[in-house]
């Protein structure tokens, strides 16, 4: 377990500094000087030439690259072309975290709701509830957030505004204003169906399991039943599955800010490709995949707490 | 019903048939299925021939008809005083003498209270229309600078014909089939590379990768496009074929390795089939094996690959284009139309700028899993 936990970590640098190299040698040599950015239309040759001493452009590409690392490590991604004087960090650091709540918002709406929606049909499986959610989740799986997010401004905006639940459309106001409930559920949606799918067939299977029958056959009651041995068991592939489809959600929220007039990474992002602002760019796509590698770990390491049956590393498995 | 019998009946009875014939036997049998593969033959029909479909052209402006809403829209009317002059933002009940006249010479105006000699005086109540009433010749109304949104919305479905065909032909198809045929046929090291190289490119979030790869090849490739205009000898810059190459190559990339290992492990499985070893022991050439004996055996679970991968290309392409990072304007695609009207204000002022494109795209993805899954049905032998 620890061997395997070490491995998967020691491979996290390796990944991020092919990635930082990556994004780093196309975004210096990619289109747009950054010093020629700088001065505007009108520059001296020997300025620019003294600029690029001074600042180390003109040093080998590797240890540009290093130096590069080095200031990121210390949390320093360097100077926005388009916001003169403005260091990415300071301003990517606001609008991340305003993002990071929009999504663990979302997070929790398609787990609860997903979870909920999925034993229930489970538990009522073949009736006519069992249907009707069925039908939904699919209609959620493949509905576009292009549809979602202006249906709910039209309904809650334009049809519901003065009636009984006048929910707030445009803006942002924190983790805990109302503001962030609709672009919240918009983003939830595919999530939601994804987890009750996912539920729901998982239930059903742990369902038919001897243990559950031998559970309810010793007396206990049917609330233990369904807490200690059908939710837990059932909450296994759920686990397993939903990293990797939840991680590809996060990316509707970049279109979720922009209808919903929120101030997250996503307007940044667009701006900050529309000015080929390649700072910017660079320290997102590198927080970005951190993130995203570190949650694909998270994930990995959640199994065995929920099933001590798993053993990582390709140990035997006990019993 | 009738029909239904009878093709059972010839299932049952047809054991002789190929496996093709049962498969599209099968997936005509579906109504839905049929249904999809309608639509989408209409939707791309109608992008492949936009010139021949619509007599508008995508960029054609007439801002005397600015944002026109579709026909079945009434005109809004709103009563006015006419004033000398004042703030007509600030108070909608008010109209200056100019405008008046101005409205009056376009017909957009009739007398409520006044005006008896015909002509605009101080204090007269005009009714005016403040957003115009739609026409059949523009059936999904005008944007904003009066372009035929309807238009606009098939040469979007031109963008994604094309996204979508480049895309799964040189991913999917060429490059994931071949990688795949390859590593499986022969195993060890190659097998080994591409894997892993395939491995590596699904472990980072396509995403990012996308946006780095566009935003650093995008202006290279648009040079080498123009250098090419010099060869094919007419303006191709101007089509937007550098976006669409940036674009479906970006996916490409990151988009092959499914197939790839889709191909592999059905390549695994026929290799070790007997009629491969007989053709190796009279002495087949190896691309003909692959391309005569392996590849029609693992036809079947490709189609069903491809047919479930287009509702995600096209999904990536709207996403990449709404970010900025896609097609670029003036080049229509379905994700700008959305980027440039995803407001509240535009849904309370204009909402037809913004449903049409979504509703095409809704209905686009909707019949694109549709499709996935009937063909999945009829073609793959373990659903059987």
């Amino acid at each position: 377990m620890g061997a395997y936990i070490a491995r998967r970590l020691a491979w996290l640098p390796v990944i991020l500094l092919l990635v930082s190299f990556i994004t780093f040698v196309l975004g210096r040599y990619g289109p747009g000087d950054p010093v020629e950015a700088l001065m505007g239309q009108y520059h001296d040759p020997a300025v620019v030439e003294r600029i690029r001493e001074q600042r180390g452009l003109n040093d080998n590409v590797f240890v540009q690259y290093g130096r590069y690392v080095a200031n990121v490590v210390q949390g320093d991604f360097g100077e926005s072309f388009k916001f003169r004087g403005r260091g990415v960090s300071e301003l990517l650091t606001k609008k991340m975290w305003v993002s990071a709540q929009l999504n663990i918002a979302a997070l929790i709406i398609s787990l609860t709701l997903g979870v909920s929606i999925g034993l229930f049909a489970a538990l009522k499986q073949g009736t006519i509830w069992d249907t009707g959610a069925v039908a939904l989740t699919l209609v959620g799986q493949s509905v576009p957030i292009f549809l979602t997010a202006p249906g709910l401004l039209l309904i809650f905006a334009l049809k519901l505004d003065v009636g009984p639940f006048p929910l707030p459309t445009h803006g942002w106001g924190g983790f805990f204003d109302t503001r962030i409930i609709l672009p919240a559920v918009a983003m939830g949606v595919p999530g939601i169906a994804i987890v009750a799918r996912l539920t729901r067939s998982s239930t059903l299977d742990v369902l038919s399991q001897d243990y559950v029958r031998t559970a309810r056959a010793k007396g206990l009651s049917e609330g233990t039943v369904r807490r200690r041995h059908i939710l837990r068991n059932a909450m296994i592939p759920v686990v397993t599955t939903l990293g990797f489809s939840l991680a590809t959600i996060a990316f509707t929220s970049f279109i979720v800010e922009r209808f919903f007039g929120i101030p997250g990474v996503g307007d940044l992002l667009i701006e900050s490709f529309f000015a080929r602002d390649y700072p910017v760019i660079n320290a997102v796509t590198l927080i970005g995949t951190t993130m995203f590698v570190l949650a694909m770990l998270l994930v990995d390491l959640i199994y065995p707490v929920m099933d001590p049956r798993i053993r990582l590393g390709g140990g035997s498995v006990a019993g | 019903m009738q029909d239904r019998t009878q093709a059972a009946q010839q299932e049952a009875t047809g054991s002789n048939r190929s496996y093709w014939a049962i498969s599209l036997r099968r997936f005509l049998g579906k109504k839905v299925g049929v249904a999809c593969l309608s639509i989408i033959v209409v939707m791309y029909g109608a992008g492949i021939f936009a010139p021949l479909v619509t007599p508008y052209g995508f960029n054609d402006q007439n801002l005397d008809i600015a944002k026109q809403p579709p026909p079945w829209v009434e005109a809004t009317v709103i009563e006015k005083t006419v004033v000398a002059s004042g703030s007509l933002t600030a108070d909608r009940t008010k109209i200056t003498v100019d405008e008046a006249q101005l409205r009056m010479d376009k017909g957009q105006v009739e007398f409520v209270q006044g005006g008896q000699d015909g002509d605009i005086d101080l204090g007269d109540v005009l009714a005016v229309e403040v957003s115009p009433s739609g026409s059949w010749s523009h059936p999904f109304g005008t944007d904003r600078l009066g372009r035929d949104i309807l238009t606009r919305i098939i040469y979007g479905l031109r963008t994604t014909v094309i996204i979508t065909v480049i895309t799964l032909v040189t991913g999917s198809l060429a490059l994931g089939i071949t990688l795949g045929l390859i590593a499986g046929y022969f195993g060890r090291l190659i097998d080994a590379v591409v894997m892993r190289v395939g491995e590596l490119t699904t472990s980072f979030p396509e995403f990012f990768l996308v946006l780095i790869f566009v935003s650093a090849l995008r202006d290279p490739i648009k040079e080498w496009v123009r250098g090419m205009e010099g060869v094919v000898g007419f303006g191709i810059v101007e089509l937007g074929i550098a976006d669409y190459l940036v674009l479906s190559a970006a996916l490409a990339i990151f988009s092959w390795f499914g197939m790839a290992r889709l191909v592999r492990g059905q390549v695994l499985q026929a290799r070790e089939n007997q009629y491969v070893e007989a053709a190796q022991a009279i002495g087949v050439p190896t691309p003909r094996i692959l391309l005569r004996h392996v590849l029609p055996n693992v036809m079947g679970p490709i189609i069903v690959l491809v047919s479930a991968g287009l509702a995600g290309v096209a999904g990536s392409e709207v996403f990449f284009s709404f970010l900025g990072i896609g097609i670029q304007p003036p080049t229509p695609s379905l994700g700008l139309m959305i980027f440039e009207n995803a407001s509240i204000s535009v849904l309370r002022s204009n909402p037809h700028l913004l449903l049409f494109p979504v509703g095409t795209l809704t209905v686009l993805l909707f019949t694109f899993n549709l499709l996935g899954d009937a063909v999945n049905d009829a073609f793959n032998p373990r659903a059987r």
